[in-house]
C-alpha cells in the first residue's frame, strides 16, 4: 500500500471512530406521514416530455448560434505534430491546442482532490500537444451549420508522434489506489488463508465484466453562451452546480459570472455526472468564435470522448463451515485508471453484504491510457456482485444449501467491516417477500431439472445493496400570496422522476394538495448543490425543503406576530404546517389568509440541507433481493431472461409507481450487463470498434421479461422522508442472478460477461 | 458526409444513364445514408430509385414471383403469396433488422448492404474493401462476428443480410437493367484478393428484380441464433428447404448465413442428402460436411465457435423439415 493509500485509510479509520460522537438523523414526522408521499402519482412532467413540450439541451436555440463538431486523436498515446484543415464552407473557427485559449486545469472528480463531480480528468486537453487517449478531442470545429461543421471535420487529420499505450490490464503494473471511490482499497481482518484451509466447502474463482458504456438515450450536449465576461451554458449535466464551479475556475471568472441550466436530462447514469472535456472546449469555441455554440455528441463520439464503467477482474474466495456459516472471504479486485486515479471499486459489496470473521478485501488498480472511467449506475458494487453473488451460489450448491438460506445464516446485525449499527436494513424482509412472490421455495433443486422443448430453464437470486448517501443541497421556497409555493433547485430531472417526488414532499412537508406545488430545476445559481449523483437526490432535496420549511415557518410567525391571529405569539415549536395552514394549539390560518393579512406578496425563504451525520456514524445503505428465470438453448447456447421479481428495502418509498419504474430500469439495464452489453475496446490502438447502438447490444423490448416489484417500505427513522436512495439499486446483482439462474438450467458456470451464446454452447 | 448531387429518376433507363458517371443508387437509405455520415462511401452524385416503377410483386408465367427491386422488405414479407408459396423468405425478413428499418429497407437495398464489420465502419483502420491492398484489421482484432466460410487473408468479413439466406435457398435469381440474370448464389463474391469486389454487378448496374421459381411441395424453415431477441445481426442462420416424397428427400437446400461474405450454400450437405430418408445419422454427416471447409485462425479465432453453432443448426433445422 502505498502513502496515499495509508493516509486515506488512517484517516477513514480515525473518522469512523469520531463518528460514533455525531448525533444521530433527525426523525422525520413525514416518513409516516401518508397524503401525498406513498402515493403512485404520474410523473408531472410525463405529458410535457411526451408531447415534446420539454426542451432538452440539444434542441436550445439562440440567436445567432454556431455549431460545433470535435475531432478525436486517432492514436491513443503521443503528440499532435500537425493538425492539417483543408478549406470547407460555413467554417468560423478550428480551435486546436495551437489557438485554444488557456484554460486552468481543474482536478478530477471522485479523486477527492476537488469537489466531487466536476471535471471528467484534470488533463490540458486541447491545451497541449499530448495524447492521452484514442479519441481525445484534437480540434474542434464551429461552423454556420452543423452539416458545414460535420464535413468540415470529416477533412481534418492530424500527424503524429505516436508512443507507446498502454491499452490492456495486462500492460501495467497493479498498485494500490489511495481510496477505492471513497472507502478504503484494503481491508484485512483475521486470517483468510487459515480459514480457507479450515472451510468445510470453498470456492475460489475469477470473475470478470466488461467495459460498458452507460448510454443514456439523450447524448451530451453544451450549448454556450458569452456575454462580456459573463458566461450561459445549458448543459446536459447531471450536476449543474459543479460544472459553474469548474467553469468558473477554467476560465477564471467570478462564480458569480457563471451559469449552467440544466433543468431536464435525458438519462444520465453517471455519464453526466462530470463535465467531459466537450464541455469546457465549447465555451472556449463560444469564447474564440465570438458566437454562441451548440456541441452535440454523436453516438460514436459519446463512446470516445466520455468514459464508461471500466471492466474489472475479481478473485473471490469464500470458505464456509457445515452449518453454512461464512469463515472467510477474500475479494481482490482489479481495475484500469488513468492518470486520474479512479479506479471501478467492485469490492464494496463483499465489504458490507455479509457477516465473516475473515475478510480479506483489496482494491488494486493498474494505470492505462484511456479515458478516464466513469460512475455508473452502481459503481463498483454492480460489477463487484457478480463476482461476490455468484460466488455465494457456488458456495451454496458446494454446501448442498439453498443459495437464499446460505445469506440469511450469513446476515448480519452489525455493519461487518466497521462494527457500526445500521441506520435501518430490512433485506431478510426483502427475501421473505421477493421469495415469496417468486415461488422460490418451488424451485427444483438439481441443475438441469427443467425442460421445456429446446429451453433448459433455470431459477436464479441474488442480494442486491447500494451505498445511500445524503449530500448537499440547497432550494428556494416562494410562498405566493394565492397558497401556491415554488421550489426551485440546483438540482435536476435526470427522469427518474426527481421533480415529482420533491413536489408530494413539499405538498406534505407544507400540508399543501399537489396541485399547489411547482418544483424548478437545474439551474446553478440557486443554491450550491452537490449531488452529482449516488440515488442521493430524494432524500437531499428532502432535507433542505424540510429546512425550508422551517425557515418558512419562522418568516409566517413573524408576520402574524402582533395580528390578532391564532398563531400570534407562538413559537416556532408550538406549530404545524399542515391543512393548507399554519397551526398551532389555539387554531391556525390559512397560509393566504396569513399573507394577505400581512399585505405581502410571496414570502422567499431558502433551505439547506442537514449534515448528513447519520451516514457517517452508521452504516446506510439499501438492499434488495432479485429472483429470475432464464431459460436457455444448450444447442445454440441462447439464453433469455422470462421472469424476473426483485423485492427492495428503500426505506419509505415516496412514490410507488416512479419507484418501481427505477427498479425495473435499473433490472433491464442488469439484463444488458448480463447477457449483451460489451464496449469493444481494440488493445492494438485504443479503437472502440462498436461505438453505435446498432453495434453495442442494449436489451431490446424482446429481450425484457415482464417484471415484478416489491418493496419492504420501512421508513428508515433517519433519513429525510424515512427514504433511501434506490435509483442504482435495481441494477446490483442483477447480473449474478442471472448467471446462478443459467448455471441452475445448465450446469454451466459463467464467470465473465456478458454471457453471450458461444460461452454457453 | 461529402457534399453530393440528388438526382430522382424516373424509369430504369435513365436511372442507368445517369449513373453511368459514378452517381450510386439511393433506395431505402438505410445502409448507403449510414456510410455516407461516416464516409466509408462518398458518392458525388445519388440517384433516387424509389421512384421507379419496380416496386411491386408480380406472377410469372410458371407459377413463380417476380419482386420488384425496391419492394420495401416489409411489404415482401406481408405478401400473402409469399408467406403461401415461400414462408422460408418471409420468416427471414422478420428475422432481420426492425420493424422501421423494413419499412424502409427494399430488396435491391438489402441484397447490395454492404458488411457491418467495426473495421469497415471505422476510417482510420486497415480495410482491404475501402483501400484494396490495406489489410485487414479484423484477422487480428474483434472477428467475433466474422466469416469461418471462403475467407481469405484479406478479409473475414460476412455478408449480413437475411433476406439473401432464403433468397439462395430458393434458387432466387437477380434480374440487371440491359444484362442477363444472374442466380443469387452468383451474385455475391468471396473476397480471395479483391474484397472491395463484392458483388458481380458492375459499377452503375442496377438491380431491377428477384425471381422466384415456382414454388416446391415441401417444408421450410429460417433459424437464426444472434445476442440478443431482437434487432441484431445473425451470429449463424441456416435456410433450410426440403421436399420429401415417399419418405425421401427429392430435393434439399441449405443456406448459411453469418459465415461467409455471401449467402452459403452447403451443396455437398444438400447432394449427400438428397435421396435418402434424412436420418440423424445423415444430417449429423451432412452438417459435418456443411462446414468442412470452414476455417479458423490458430490464434485470436473469436469466431471458432461459429462452425459448432452452424451444424447445430442445420442439424435442427433438417430434424424439424423431415417429418
Ligand atoms: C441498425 C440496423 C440493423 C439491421 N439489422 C439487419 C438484420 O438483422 N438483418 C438484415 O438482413 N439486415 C439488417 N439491416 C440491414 C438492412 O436490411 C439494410 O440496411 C437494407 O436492406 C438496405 O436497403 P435500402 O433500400 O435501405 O438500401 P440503401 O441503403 O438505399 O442502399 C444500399 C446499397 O444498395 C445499392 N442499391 C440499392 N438498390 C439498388 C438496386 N436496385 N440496384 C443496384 N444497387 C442498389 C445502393 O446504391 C447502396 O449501395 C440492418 C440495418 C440497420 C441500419
Amino acid at each position: 500500500m502505498n502513502l496515499a493509500a495509508r493516509g486515506f485509510t488512517l484517516a477513514g479509520k480515525a473518522l469512523t471512530r469520531l463518528a460514533r460522537l455525531l448525533p444521530d438523523g433527525r426523525p422525520d414526522p413525514l416518513a409516516h406521514r401518508r397524503a401525498e408521499l406513498g402515493r403512485p402519482t404520474d410523473r408531472l412532467d410525463g405529458r410535457a416530455k411526451a408531447t415534446g413540450a420539454v426542451r432538452y439541451t440539444a434542441e436550445r436555440q439562440l440567436p445567432g448560434l454556431a455549431y460545433a463538431v470535435v475531432v478525436g486523436s486517432t492514436i491513443a498515446r503521443g503528440r499532435v505534430t500537425a493538425v492539417h484543415v483543408p478549406p470547407a464552407p460555413g467554417v468560423l473557427l478550428v480551435m486546436t491546442h495551437e489557438n485554444a485559449p488557456a484554460m486552468k486545469r481543474t482536478p478530477a472528480y471522485a479523486t477527492m482532490k476537488g469537489p466531487l463531480g466536476a471535471a471528467a480528468m484534470s488533463l490540458p486537453v486541447l491545451n497541449t500537444d499530448e495524447i492521452f487517449w484514442y479519441g481525445q478531442p484534437i480540434a474542434v470545429v464551429v461552423a454556420e451549420s452543423l452539416e458545414q461543421a460535420r464535413y468540415a471535420a470529416s477533412l481534418i487529420h492530424a500527424d503524429y508522434e505516436p508512443w507507446p499505450a498502454r491499452l490492456s490490464m495486462a500492460d501495467g503494473k497493479p498498485y494500490t489506489p489511495a481510496h477505492a471511490v471513497l472507502e478504503e482499497p484494503v481491508t484485512r481482518r483475521g486470517d483468510v488463508r487459515t480459514a480457507l484451509g479450515a472451510a468445510t466447502a470453498t470456492v475460489e474463482a475469477e470473475y470478470t465484466t466488461p467495459l460498458e458504456h452507460h448510454n443514456a438515450m439523450e447524448p451530451h450536449a453544451t450549448v454556450a453562451h458569452w456575454e462580456g465576461d459573463r458566461l450561459t451554458v445549458h448543459d446536459t449535466a447531471q450536476y449543474p452546480y459543479g460544472v459553474k464551479e469548474m467553469l468558473a475556475k477554467k476560465f477564471s471568472l467570478a462564480e458569480e459570472n457563471v451559469r449552467v441550466l440544466a433543468p431536464f436530462i435525458g438519462g444520465g447514469f453517471g455519464g453526466k455526472t462530470p463535465a467531459w472535456p466537450h464541455v469546457w472546449l465549447t465555451v472556449a469555441a463560444a469564447k474564440l468564435s465570438g458566437r454562441p455554440v451548440k456541441l452535440v455528441l454523436s453516438r460514436a463520439d459519446v463512446f470516445a470522448m466520455t468514459g464508461g464503467r471500466a471492466p474489472t477482474s475479481s478473485r473471490v474466495a469464500l470458505g464456509a463451515d457445515a452449518t453454512g456459516r461464512l469463515t472467510a472471504l477474500e475479494h481482490h479486485a482489479l481495475a484500469p485508471c488513468t492518470t486520474d486515479e479512479f479506479a471501478e471499486a467492485a469490492v464494496a459489496a463483499s465489504r458490507h453484504l455479509y457477516t465473516c470473521p475473515n475478510v480479506h478485501v483489496a482494491q488494486q488498480v493498474v494505470r492505462l491510457d484511456r479515458i478516464q472511467n466513469a460512475f455508473f449506475r452502481g459503481p463498483g458494487v454492480a460489477p463487484g456482485s457478480f463476482a461476490l453473488e455468484s460466488a455465494m451460489d457456488e458456495l451454496a450448491w458446494r454446501l448442498g444449501l439453498d443459495p437464499l438460506e446460505l445469506r440469511l445464516r450469513n446476515e448480519p446485525e452489525r455493519d461487518p467491516m466497521s462494527g457500526i449499527r445500521f441506520t435501518s436494513r430490512h433485506l431478510r424482509e426483502a427475501y421473505a417477500l421477493g421469495a415469496e412472490a417468486f415461488g422460490w421455495s418451488r424451485r427444483p433443486p438439481a441443475p438441469r431439472a427443467t425442460r421445456d422443448g429446446r429451453w433448459l430453464i433455470g431459477h436464479g437470486m441474488a442480494a442486491a445493496i447500494n451505498p445511500d448517501a445524503v449530500l448537499i443541497a440547497g432550494v428556494q421556497l416562494r410562498l405566493a400570496a394565492d397558497g401556491t409555493v415554488t421550489i426551485r433547485s440546483s438540482t435536476n430531472e435526470l427522469g427518474a422522476g426527481t421533480s415529482t417526488a420533491q413536489s408530494q414532499a413539499t405538498a406534505d412537508r407544507l400540508g399543501l394538495p399537489l396541485d399547489r406545488i411547482r418544483f424548478e430545476q437545474g439551474d446553478s445559481d440557486v443554491a450550491r448543490t452537490r449531488i452529482p449523483g449516488a440515488s442521493a437526490a430524494t432524500t437531499t432535496l428532502a432535507s433542505a425543503i424540510w429546512s425550508a420549511r422551517d425557515n418558512l415557518v419562522r418568516e409566517l410567525l413573524k408576520l402574524v406576530r402582533d395580528t390578532g391571529s391564532p398563531l400570534a405569539g407562538r413559537s416556532f415549536e408550538e406549530v404545524d404546517t399542515r391543512a393548507g395552514g399554519l397551526f398551532g394549539p389555539s387554531g391556525g390560518q390559512s397560509y393566504e389568509r396569513i399573507l394577505a393579512r400581512a399585505g405581502v406578496e410571496a414570502v422567499e425563504v431558502t433551505g439547506k440541507s442537514a449534515l448528513p451525520y447519520q451516514t457517517v456514524k452508521r452504516g446506510t445503505y439499501s438492499y434488495g433481493a432479485h429472483f429470475c428465470e432464464v431459460r436457455v438453448d444448450e444447442e445454440t447456447g441462447e439464453a433469455r431472461v422470462t421472469r424476473w421479481v426483485g423485492a427492495f428495502d428503500g426505506g419509505r418509498i415516496v412514490n410507488p409507481k416512479q419507484a418501481t419504474s427505477q427498479m425495473r430500469g435499473g433490472i433491464i439495464m442488469g439484463i444488458g450487463m448480463a447477457l449483451t452489453e460489451e464496449t469493444l475496446l481494440d488493445e492494438r490502438t485504443g479503437l472502440i470498434v462498436n461505438r453505435s447502438l446498432a453495434d453495442y447490444h442494449l436489451p431490446t423490448h424482446a429481450d425484457v421479461p415482464a417484471i415484478d416489484i416489491h418493496f419492504v417500505d420501512q421508513p428508515d427513522p433517519q433519513t429525510p422522508l424515512g427514504a433511501k436512495g434506490i435509483g442504482e439499486l435495481g441494477i446490483v446483482g442483477v447480473a449474478a442472478a442471472i448467471a446462478n439462474a443459467v448455471y441452475h438450467a445448465t450446469g454451466e458456470r459463467v464467470r465473465s460477461l456478458p454471457i453471450t451464446p458461444d460461452k454457453l454452447m | 458526409m461529402n457534399p453530393f448531387s440528388y438526382v430522382p429518376a424516373t424509369d430504369t433507363s435513365s436511372a442507368v444513364a445517369l449513373a453511368a458517371g459514378g452517381a450510386k443508387y439511393l433506395a431505402g437509405g438505410t445502409n448507403l445514408v449510414d456510410l455516407m455520415r461516416q464516409g466509408i462511401e462518398t458518392p458525388r452524385e445519388l440517384v433516387d430509385i424509389t421512384r421507379l416503377p419496380l416496386a411491386d410483386i408480380e406472377e410469372q408465367p410458371g407459377g413463380g414471383l417476380r419482386i420488384g427491386a425496391l419492394v420495401r422488405n416489409t411489404r415482401v414479407a406481408t405478401d400473402e403469396r409469399i408467406r403461401d408459396r415461400y414462408p422460408v423468405l418471409a420468416q427471414a425478413i422478420l428475422n432481420g433488422a426492425s420493424p422501421q428499418l423494413r419499412n424502409r429497407a427494399t430488396v435491391g437495398g438489402n441484397l447490395m448492404q454492404r458488411t457491418r464489420c467495426g473495421y469497415f465502419y471505422d476510417r482510420h483502420s486497415a480495410c482491404g474493401k475501402r483501400d484494396p491492398g490495406a489489410g485487414c484489421a479484423a484477422l487480428d482484432g474483434f472477428n467475433r462476428t466474422h466469416a469461418i466460410l471462403g475467407t481469405s487473408e484479406s478479409c473475414v468479413s460476412v455478408h449480413p443480410s437475411d433476406m439473401c439466406v432464403a433468397l439462395a435457398a430458393l434458387d432466387a435469381v437477380v434480374n440487371i437493367a440491359g444484362r442477363d440474370p444472374v442466380p443469387l448464389v452468383d451474385f455475391h463474391r468471396l473476397p480471395g484478393d479483391t474484397p472491395h469486389v463484392e458483388t458481380m454487378l458492375a459499377p452503375g448496374e442496377l438491380v431491377t428484380s428477384i425471381d422466384l421459381p415456382p414454388a416446391q411441395p415441401g417444408r421450410s424453415v429460417y433459424l437464426k441464433v444472434r445476442d440478443r431477441a431482437s434487432y441484431a445481426f445473425a451470429l449463424v442462420s441456416v435456410a433450410a428447404v426440403v421436399r420429401m416424397e415417399a419418405g425421401r428427400a427429392t430435393r434439399v437446400r441449405i443456406a448459411l448465413g453469418g459465415v461467409a461474405a455471401k449467402p452459403w450454400r452447403a451443396y455437398e450437405a444438400e447432394e449427400l442428402l438428397t435421396g435418402t430418408s434424412l436420418d440423424d445419422e445423415l444430417i449429423h454427416q451432412a452438417a459435418g460436411q456443411a462446414l468442412a471447409g470452414s476455417r479458423q485462425r490458430a490464434h485470436n479465432a473469436h469466431n471458432a465457435f461459429k462452425a459448432e453453432l452452424a451444424r447445430r443448426l442445420i442439424r435442427r433445422a433438417l430434424q424439424g423439415v423431415r417429418s
